[in-house]
């Protein structure tokens, strides 16, 4: 399950993950290659958060660690934050805060 | 590794005085009294009820006789409904010193806390009488828990924990991992790794009874913090979270208090039992610390994200940081840095050898980042449980 294949910015934890973990803060603007496509990041990632691997639809799960995390609330496309505003637990409800400790807003994109 | 050898043959790695108030209504008083003393020495729990409780009344009873504790001095306001005389026979019955100070008896607040303090100068000066004898691997109890977790921790931290345990267990170590709440969505892979079918179905209805509980609380355990560090729901905090139970065969689960004999990995199932009731199951980490504690753990591995500052009050805690750039901020903090993983190159079994050895650091007695700053957190609050049924201990 922890085999890291890492590259400077993007963790692949599970080889069929249809999402990436960055592995630092990424400022939107930022061209990633994501799969072989260059994709601009619309909005700041901090560490630790996901990106998706690959266009992902709407009410598809969500596999990290090769296992469902959650479903897509909305369609997500290649390269964007994957995230509270567009997955939902098979369980209980995620709560946050919409302001980080920065200031700033949980997803720019809500 | 060296321990204290108490009269049931267990062994602690630390020789503390706890004082203990049965009720908020002695805090102070008690307060009063472990303030004029060294943190190494004197400990403060306590239980801040006045209605009676049996999980409450348990834990008391295991956290007063816990191997780390060499002496007890219970402070109680008179008429709450906790059985410190129960207690005191517990504690008398273990070898250890044992008094009880009643408020309302004892002429007040000064009268007690002078009273309490003469009592423990007395007490500490036979404690240092003892020596310490060597102990093995196989008479250790770890506990591992995660708290303020991130996108970071399932990747660096729990991994690292998990394979500190494999050598831990594979050496005779007693390892507990926890939190049925947050191993929600992983029952499937977790039943596979039980040593029996029964254990197995277990396994699955512990998770099942936390999924409910939380349901109708209408929260998961999961934090705002965590949704800032990258989680989205609870499936993948609890994904991260599993991965701090290491690879090994899993022989039993327990319910806090209940010390495990054989060595190998347990799950604690921190749950309560029934409908649901007296709120949240685990309402911050240091609750579910102190039920490992109460379950024998001689220390605990906790592996943040975010960053938590917290210790314990028994037993010293080792503080994994698995977000780099908290341990950036934190370091002072922190035990050991897993977000090396994440953006230096280090290897999850090179921060599994470094917790590893740590733990036989701690259990020869260097204090942890936490015990020396002097952290003691506490917290017990009202819960029900159930015994453990037939096919949850191992054969």
């Amino acid at each position: 399950m922890q085999n890291i294949k890492s590259s400077t910015k993007l963790i692949l934890l599970s080889p069929n993950d249809n999402i990436y973990i960055v592995s630092r803060d990424i400022s939107a603007g930022e061209i990633l290659l994501i799969d072989g496509d260059k994709i601009s990041l619309s909005v700041n990632v901090s560490m630790g958060h996901k990106i998706a691997r690959q266009q992902i639809n709407k009410d598809q799960e969500i596999i990290k660690y090769g296992f469902p995390i959650g479903i897509a609330t909305m369609d997500i496309e290649k390269g964007t934050h994957a995230h509270i505003h567009n997955i939902r637990s098979n369980h209980t409800k995620t709560y946050g805060l919409n302001q980080t400790s920065d200031g700033g807003n949980l997803c720019k994109d809500i | 590794m060296q321990g204290y050898l108490r009269s049931d043959g267990r062994k602690g790695i630390r020789n503390r005085i706890i004082v203990a108030y049965l009720v908020e209504c002695a805090h102070h008083v008690s307060r009063l009294i472990s303030s004029k003393f060294n943190d190494d020495d004197v400990h403060l729990i306590g239980f801040p009820g006045c209605f009676p409780n049996e999980y409450a009344q348990k834990m008391m009873e295991r956290l007063c006789t816990h191997p780390n504790v060499g002496g007890v001095l219970l402070i109680s306001l008179g008429c709450e409904s906790f059985d410190r005389f129960k207690l005191e026979q517990k504690i008398a019955a273990s070898g250890r010193p044992v008094k009880i100070l009643v408020i309302q008896k004892n002429g007040g607040t000064r009268k007690t806390s002078e009273d309490g303090i003469a009592w423990i100068k007395n007490a500490i000066k036979d404690l240092r009488q003892q020596k310490a004898v060597p102990m093995d691997h196989s008479e250790l109890i770890i506990g591992t828990i995660c708290g303020g977790s991130d996108g970071t921790s399932g990747i660096s931290g729990n991994p690292a924990a998990g394979y500190a345990f494999d050598r831990l267990g594979a050496l005779g170590s007693i390892c507990i991992f926890e939190e049925t709440g947050e191993l929600i969505g992983c029952e499937e892979i977790m039943a596979e790794r039980a040593a029996t079918g029964a254990l197995g179905n277990e396994l699955r209805s512990a998770v099942d009874k936390a999924a409910k509980y939380y349901q109708t609380l209408g929260f998961g355990s999961f934090a705002a913090g965590n949704a800032e560090g990258g989680l989205s729901t609870i499936e993948e905090k609890s994904l991260g979270a599993y991965s701090k139970s290491g690879s090994a065969q899993i022989i039993g689960i327990i319910k806090p208090g209940d010390i495990p004999k054989k060595g190998g990995l347990y799950l604690m199932d921190v749950v309560p039992d029934g409908e649901v009731r007296f709120g949240f199951p685990n309402i911050s980490d240091n609750a579910e610390i102190i039920e490992m504690i109460a379950s024998g753990a001689h220390t605990v591995l906790f592996v943040t994200g975010r960053g938590s500052v917290v210790g314990s009050a028994i037993s010293p805690v080792i503080k994994i940081c698995a977000n780099p750039d908290t341990y950036d901020m934190l370091a002072d903090d922190m035990d050991i840095n897993a977000g090396r993983i994440i953006n230096q190159g280090a290897t999850v079994e090179e921060i599994g050898d470094e917790i590893f050895n740590l733990v036989e650091d701690v259990a020869t007695g260097t204090k942890t980042v936490s015990e020396e700053m002097g952290h003691s957190e506490f917290i017990l609050t009202y819960k029900k449980f159930e015994p453990i049924g037939p096919s949850c201990l191992p054969i």
